[in-house]
């Protein structure tokens, strides 16, 4: 067994491909109705989910045993590493990453098939069908450009060469799975659409029933893109958490258009419109995944993300154009079914705010895409690369995301159909005067804050667009405030209305409720609206953080044992550099960790004259990695502001440091919205099932989902503040985080060692 | 005072979903315990093995089931009742009906709009119940005929049992 588990890996892909494409013959044949073909496929995609399954528990235990045949193991783990970091490898690299994908997808075909049987018998077959083709997809990528288990051609390698340093991070360990699940949950939402279209039953039950599915994804999808800004901000030390990378904006893509659906959907459940918006949507969604995954991994885009070079992008090119083909082709042929039943009536509408609310998402969709791929375009058209670097990103994103902002408050006040002008004034004038108090306060007492409601901006557009960017640019930090006290009293005044009817209702049925009763009532009947209400508060939370970037501060510090500088609202002094192991004052874990050397450079934060943390921004030197350098940044968290510190350098001789210190104001309200998201998100995906009738696996999966959500946001929201003042590690070379660590090569490593004597 | 003792011990039926849960608790169990005593490596190599025999029984239930003949089973005919179209569309419009009345519950449909609306939904919903009960009536004949075949095939002894 031991001689043969690389060939044994290998022999369990091909079975896995086997199986798919037996599981999709049987689907296929289910479709003229024979049901022992349907009850057939459905025993094979679950034998198809279990191989994947066995793959991925192989290549695990190669990966806690050390197989050093393996070329995956030997690139992207060693013996020093732990266990939770020999299973994150697992996805570090690009061979296992897509077994991963896999072994996700098959969890996904599982849990689909489970549920599909019994309450959509006509698409059933297609759905298999389809799920199974994705999955002999990634079996025939595996298989023929990136397979996990192949060998070393030199034989069994003595060591690994280790996990990139800048992987081996908590976020690392969560991050890519989290954001895989998103991608991958969108597959379920296609197989439903391609079904759909293939057999023409596109009314409303089947998008209500992929609805909950896309939902799950998303948040996955949300969180898993949380994760890597915490990640890039932690760990990647420029002060920031988006930078525009090709890789962070593929991640971001589908999300755009899966919100897009989740409200768009909305309007064909209840006005039997928007099915054309709809199918695309959740095609483009599938596609842009794949997109995605095509831009990590096929080295067209340069990125500090990117897996090593390969050649598997032609596969994923072969595989996109069919989805396209396929997705378009059957969307033209049922163009005639998918016409809407009624049309938007009026302006001052729900429909009609969800159509500019589509629009907008996908509008800032294909920026982002066309701003990625610019340098490509560029240089295919003009023969040159033009790379397009923040600034262009943020000068047009920034006005899409404030209407998509300011709609997100809208769409709510406004009835569907029409609104009447009482409606109008009932529904506007409390956020409106929310929203007025908030910018008047913000205009009058922001500057005494550091937080001014004008910032200065520089556009380079010329003309009336390059003036109106000058001017929204400058006055986004007020538009953004308005918009925020707007959202906020719109859920609020939602919440009361809702109250106050149910109270009302309640009450003349001589059942009075009080306003605890009536809100959690009121929110346990209507778990979608006002979970996506809860959802809307999470997301005007991160609104919050994204538009504290305007207010940062950044300056260069040079200091003195004894000096102290004042960042951020705090005063900091700098008592001493120590270098561990061997110096005075380290902790036993940093005496016993004999892999890299550590310089520390120890800061006290004062607030007024209370001592409130011990702040050690450092840098580390590998031994591994031909001295690769990493730099530890040291964080300290705050409702108001981070003050995040990173060490340039420290003198040997006069002990002088050298300090990058960040103000970073509300930074710290993007991890609480996304916090808020997930709670809102659980109440909208949980089940409308009586607790009577659940039976004992119902039981077990309530129980499992309950739990799953509640550790999700518990963890989140803990190691969030666990990190409130720990240091993170940021390379000191641009280099593929991906990569073997072989290739690794350290312009600041020599300087750091002759500080380090 | 001599006790009673029930010779007849209520029997365990060993259904699907019993021998699932079954086979699901021992899993944990025995996982557990290699774990502990084995190791982490040992557990992978488990839950690998595990793994390839549900792939085997799957593939091989897979197999056998197409070149089954035998009547259908109560399963694949609950299966095979998924709802049909006027269903879903009766479905969405009890829905639509819902959550207009909800909409007038916050003030956020006028009266008229509301009134229209609603006129609409119930006029569609009438349609549908009637076009089901029309469309369904021989197939719920059909059902109670199969039924009662079936019931008067079994022993009459059982069907007295069951009556006292």
């Amino acid at each position: 067994m031991w001689q043969s588990l690389p060939e044994f890996g290998t022999l369990v892909l091909y079975a896995v491909l086997v199986a798919a494409a037996y599981s999709f013959s049987q689907a296929v044949a289910a479709t003229n109705g024979r049901h022992r073909f349907l009850a057939s496929a459905r025993l094979g995609a679950y034998a198809t989910c279990a191989l994947v399954g066995v793959g991925v528990m192989v290549l695990a235990y190669a990966f806690v045993t050390h197989d050093f045949r393996i070329r995956y193991v030997s690139h992207y783990s060693d013996r020093s590493m732990t266990t939770d970091y020999l299973i994150a490898a697992l996805w570090g690299g690009q061979d296992g990453s897509l077994l991963w994908w896999s072994t996700l997808l098959a969890l996904y075909t599982a849990a689909c098939v489970t549920w599909i049987r019994g309450r959509f018998r006509q698409l059933e077959p297609i759905v298999i069908a389809t799920l199974m083709a994705i999955t002999g997809f990634f079996s025939v990528l595996m298989l023929f450009a990136a397979n996990p288990f192949q060998t070393n051609v030199v034989g069994a390698v003595s060591d690994g060469e280790g996990l990139n340093p800048l992987l081996q991070s908590y976020w690392m360990i969560i991050h890519p799975p989290m954001l895989y699940t998103g991608f991958v949950g969108c597959a379920i939402p296609f197989a439903f659409a391609i079904a759909a279209l293939i057999t023409g039953r596109l009314d409303n039950e089947w998008i209500v029933g992929v609805r909950k599915w896309m939902l799950f994804a998303w948040v996955a999808l949300s969180i898993g893109n949380v994760l890597g800004m915490v990640w890039a901000y932690e760990e990647l030390g420029w002060g920031g958490f988006w930078a525009w990378d090709p890789v962070e904006n593929a991640a971001a893509l589908p999300w755009f258009t899966a919100t897009a659906y989740l409200h768009s959907t909305m309007v064909q459940e209840r006005r039997n419109m928007f099915k054309v918006w709809n199918v695309i949507l959740i095609c483009l969604t599938f596609f842009l995944t794949i997109f995605g995954t095509f831009l990590t991994r096929s080295g067209l885009i340069s990125s500090v993300h990117s897996f090593a070079q390969s050649d598997i992008g032609v596969f994923f090119v072969w595989f996109m154009g069919l989805v396209l083909a396929v997705s378009l082709g059957l969307i033209v042929w049922r163009l005639p079914l998918l016409r809407a039943e009624s049309e938007v009536e009026a302006l001052l509408s729900r429909e009609a705010a969800f159509v500019i609310n589509n629009w907008s998402l996908l509008g800032l969709m294909v920026f982002i895409t066309g701003a990625t791929l610019f340098p490509k375009l560029s240089e295919w058209l003009y023969n040159e690369t033009i790379v397009v670097g923040p600034p262009f990103f943020n000068r047009w994103a920034a006005p899409i995301g404030l209407l998509i902002f300011m709609l997100m408050g809208l769409a709510p006040l406004f009835g569907w159909r029409k609104t009447s002008p009482k409606a109008m004034r009932r529904a506007f004038v409390f956020p409106l005067v929310a929203a007025a108090i908030a910018g008047v306060l913000h205009a009058v007492l922001g500057q005494r804050f550091g937080m001014p409601a004008f910032v200065s901006k520089d556009t380079t557009a010329a003309g009336a667009m390059g003036a109106l960017l000058q001017l929204g640019s400058s006055a986004a930090p007020l538009i953004t405030i308005i918009l925020a006290a707007f959202n906020v009293a719109v859920v609020l005044q939602e919440f009361y209305f809702g109250v106050r009817a149910r109270r009302a209702a309640s009450a003349s049925q001589n059942e009075a409720e009080n306003i605890f009763e009536s809100l959690i009532k009121l929110v346990a009947k209507n778990r979608r609206r006002y979970g996506g209400y809860i959802v809307h508060m999470g997301i005007t939370a991160m609104y919050l953080g994204f538009v504290g970037t305007v207010w940062s501060t950044t300056e260069e510090v040079s200091v003195a044992p004894g000096e102290s500088f004042n960042a951020a609202g705090y005063r900091v002094t700098y008592v001493a550099p120590r270098m561990c192991p061997g110096g005075n004052g380290c902790s036993p874990e940093e005496q016993s960790d004999t892999s890299k050397r550590m310089l520390f450079a120890d800061l006290d934060v004062f607030r007024g004259s209370e001592r409130v943390a011990r702040l050690s921004p450092a840098k580390f030197i590998y031994q591994r990695g031909e001295g690769m350098t990493t730099t530890e940044v040291a964080l300290l968290r705050g409702l108001k502001a981070d003050l995040y510190v990173v060490l340039g350098s420290a003198d040997p001789a006069s002990k002088r440091a050298q300090l990058q210190v960040h103000g970073n104001p509300f930074v710290s309200w993007i991890w609480i919205g996304v916090v808020v998201l997930i709670l809102g998100a659980s109440i909208s995906l949980w089940p409308q099932v009586a607790l009577g009738r659940l039976g004992v696996w119902g039981a077990v999966r309530a129980s499992a989902g309950v739990t799953a959500s509640v550790i999700m946001a518990v963890t989140l929201a803990s190691s969030l503040s666990a990190t409130g003042a720990a240091e993170h590690r940021v390379s000191s070379n641009l280099r593929r985080l991906h990569a073997p660590t072989d290739s690794a090569t350290s312009p600041n490593a020599i300087d750091l060692k002759e500080i380090g004597k | 005072m001599k006790p009673v003792v029930n010779s007849e011990l209520p029997q365990i039926q060993l259904t699907p979903e019993r021998l699932r849960l079954l086979f699901a608790l021992l899993l944990v169990a025995v996982s557990a315990f290699v774990l502990v005593e084995f190791g982490f490596a040992a557990w992978l190599l488990l839950m690998a093995f595990t793994l390839m025999l549900c792939a085997i029984g799957f593939l091989w239930s897979s197999v056998t089931t197409v070149g089954q003949a035998e009547d259908i089973t109560l399963d694949e005919a609950l299966d095979l009742a998924a709802p049909a179209r006027d269903e879903e569309r009766k479905l969405s419009v009890l829905r639509g009906i819902k959550d207009l009345e909800y909409e007038r519950g916050l003030g956020k449909v006028s009266e008229l709009d509301y009134e229209q609306l609603t006129q609409r939904y119930r006029t569609e919903a009438k349609g549908l119940l009637e076009r089901l009960d029309t469309s369904e009536a021989s197939l719920r004949q059909k059902a109670v005929d199969l039924v009662e075949e079936r019931l008067g095939k079994l022993p009459l002894a059982i069907e007295k049992d069951n009556l006292a």
